[in-house]
């Protein structure tokens, strides 16, 4: 369980976050939706401790994680698959793969995960040489997602994957989410399609100009009036 | 002749390489032109040759003091790293800085062989970039490139003015103090010797009518082994992964559980000792030692870098290697007092038709 409590985040002297406070359940798919620049981003890099001036209460399985170095919060489960996906271009997909699995010293294990990541993207398995950065922009967010799968998260944070992918390839990439939530990790996602979002989650949220202004099961935010009109489009 | 020359080219262009891969793996990694570098390029020179000799009691106390903030600094950045802040820790790091003081100041009291020396100059300088790294750039990793740029200049102009005081203005050189290591120095060897004689007594080989003088040998065969080394660190290690992670993209090199600064560190360190070492080499082969050799070679290797393609290691081999040569070949046409400008005008035409330079990535810049 993630829990966030009265949580402020900003960049120099503009506050983002202005307390928000929120539950992630670790073995559940939880959703974040809200406008652009609602703060959505911010909370997820919050959480992985790309940010410095943040304060609140933020644990994970009953530990304290604010304050500590983004790698600490690797090496406990916590793993951010980070908006526009950010793949290390110049590199082979194979290298980007190893990467993800940076801190961990099973050899065996990596070479396990490895080869599940290219189930769940048998894609990736035909471009497994080619250098990251000349692959298609789906073909990208498959790579930011396998390497995210191979640090062996409890609770993956995912921002937009959906971002700038064709309708198809939204499917498909939302089916596989279920397929690894089904593996026995936790996932946060953050979307601004909304409607797939919730139709994989078990829960949501919705962040408004940096506080929480609804949150309760994916299928009553559906429902929900308020969601409807602003979210999903009526 | 030609051929002769060529060779000296290729000698002098390894050294320039050795130092140029330590501007471009700084570039790559946190996009700031270290103008430090030669300067840590010209204090591994100094301090090989203060501990081959006996220097003064007032330079051992220099390079003592000097050594001594320096592993001060190192050792305060990885204890506060490692266990936090506190008093303990101070008092770690100021007692190491105090001993690594005293040890260098003792070192350069007493003639120490030549190995050794090259060995403690060497880790003495790589820790100089470590530190300059922690105390001059750390601070300004989020601040505008520019600042960066002049605190770097700052630096190496400090450096230089701290050498001055230490060792004075004047060339120093190891054969002046005797202290020019035996097996280098050009002794005629009947052509007829066998080649071991040559590498282990000898002083230089003739090869028809070439003569390679057994210190090139050394610069070229150092100089490569070490950058075919780091080639395979950079390339084939973990290390080396973590680094080209962190030049392509730093916040997601933090996501995958690197820690960036350490490989900030190590990358300071690797590059200054790469280039202490070729400031060492090229010390003993031109013979002159003093503050301002850094500067003189620092721009040209600079230049290497940006020929090769700056943030590219193998381009800046490739870089130094044709600066070198096109040096030689000015010396060859009798041009010798226009050597450096027609290196120039040698970086200056492979910018103009290839920007990026000659192995530089044609990829679009990461945003």
């Amino acid at each position: 369980m993630l829990r966030i409590e009265g949580l402020k985040a900003s960049y120099g002297h503009l506050e983002v976050l202005h307390g928000v406070s929120l539950e992630v359940p670790g073995d559940r798919i939880t959703c974040l939706i809200g406008a652009n620049g609602a703060g959505k981003s911010t909370l997820l890099k919050t959480i992985s401790g790309l940010l410095r001036h943040v304060q609140g209460g933020v644990s994970w399985e009953d530990v304290p994680i604010l304050h500590r170095p983004a790698p600490w919060i690797v090496g406990r489960g916590i793993v951010h698959v980070p908006e526009g996906r950010r793949i290390f271009p110049r590199m082979t997909v194979d290298e980007n793969l190893a990467l993800g699995a940076f801190l961990r010293n099973d050899a065996d294990g990596i070479a396990r995960d490895r080869k599940r990541c290219f189930e769940l993207f048998p894609r990736l398995a035909e471009r497994i040489g080619q250098v990251a950065g000349t692959l298609s922009g789906g073909e990208q967010q498959m790579v930011a997602i396998a390497r995210g799968l191979m640090a062996r998260p409890k609770l993956l944070l995912l921002d937009e994957p959906s971002l700038g992918l064709a309708p198809l390839l939204v499917t498909e990439i939302f089916r596989t989410l279920e397929q690894i939530h089904s593996e026995g990790v936790g996932i946060l996602l953050v979307e601004q399609n909304a409607f797939a979002a919730l139709s994989i989650a078990h829960q949501g949220y919705v962040l408004e100009t940096g506080r929480v202004a609804l949150g309760g099961q994916a299928r009553d935010l559906l429902a929900d009036e308020r969601v409807r009109a602003a979210y999903l489009g009526g | 002749m030609l051929a002769q020359i060529l060779l000296l080219g290729v000698t002098m262009g390894a050294a320039y390489a050795l130092i140029a891969v330590g501007y471009t793996m700084v570039y790559g990694i946190i996009e700031l032109i270290n103008f430090a570098h030669g300067e840590i390029y010209m204090y591994g020179a100094f301090m090989c040759l203060a501990f081959t000799i006996e220097s003064t009691p007032y330079q051992a106390a220099g390079a003592g003091l000097a050594a001594g903030l320096i592993v001060w600094v190192v050792a305060a950045s990885l204890l506060a790293e490692r266990f936090g802040r506190g008093a303990a820790q101070a008092l770690g790091s100021l007692a190491a800085g105090g001993l690594a003081g005293l040890a260098v100041r003792w070192a350069c009291l007493v003639r120490v062989p030549f190995a050794l020396s090259f060995i403690a100059a060497v880790a003495l300088a790589s820790m100089l970039g470590v530190a300059i790294e922690i105390v001059a750039y750390r601070p300004l990793r989020e601040s505008p490139r520019l600042t960066a740029l002049i605190t770097a200049i700052g630096v190496s102009l400090v450096l230089q003015n701290v050498a001055q005081v230490i060792w004075s203005a004047e060339n120093h050189t190891f054969r002046k103090y005797g202290a020019h290591p035996d097996i280098f120095l050009r002794r005629n060897l009947p052509e007829s010797a066998p080649f071991w004689d040559v590498v282990t007594q000898g002083h230089y080989v003739q090869a028809g009518p070439l003569s390679l003088s057994l210190l090139q040998l050394f610069i070229a065969l150092v100089a490569f082994l070490l950058m075919l080394g780091l080639h395979l660190l950079v390339m084939r290690t973990k290390l080396g992964m973590a680094m080209r992670a962190c030049a392509q993209d730093q916040a997601a090199a933090r996501l995958m559980g690197i820690d960036v600064n350490r490989v900030i560190s190590l990358t300071f360190a690797l590059g200054s000792a790469l280039g202490a070492v070729a400031g060492i080499l090229v010390g003993l082969y031109r013979d002159e030692i003093k503050p301002t050799m850094g500067y003189q070679a620092g721009v040209f290797a600079f230049s290497a870098a940006v020929l090769g393609g700056i943030g590219n290691i193998p381009g800046a081999m490739v870089g130094g290697l044709v600066l070198g040569v096109a040096q030689s070949l000015a010396i060859y046409f009798d041009l010798s007092e226009w050597a450096t400008g027609v290196a120039y005008f040698v970086m200056i035409s492979v910018i103009v038709l290839r920007p990026a330079g000659l192995m530089g990535a044609q990829l679009p810049r990461k945003s």
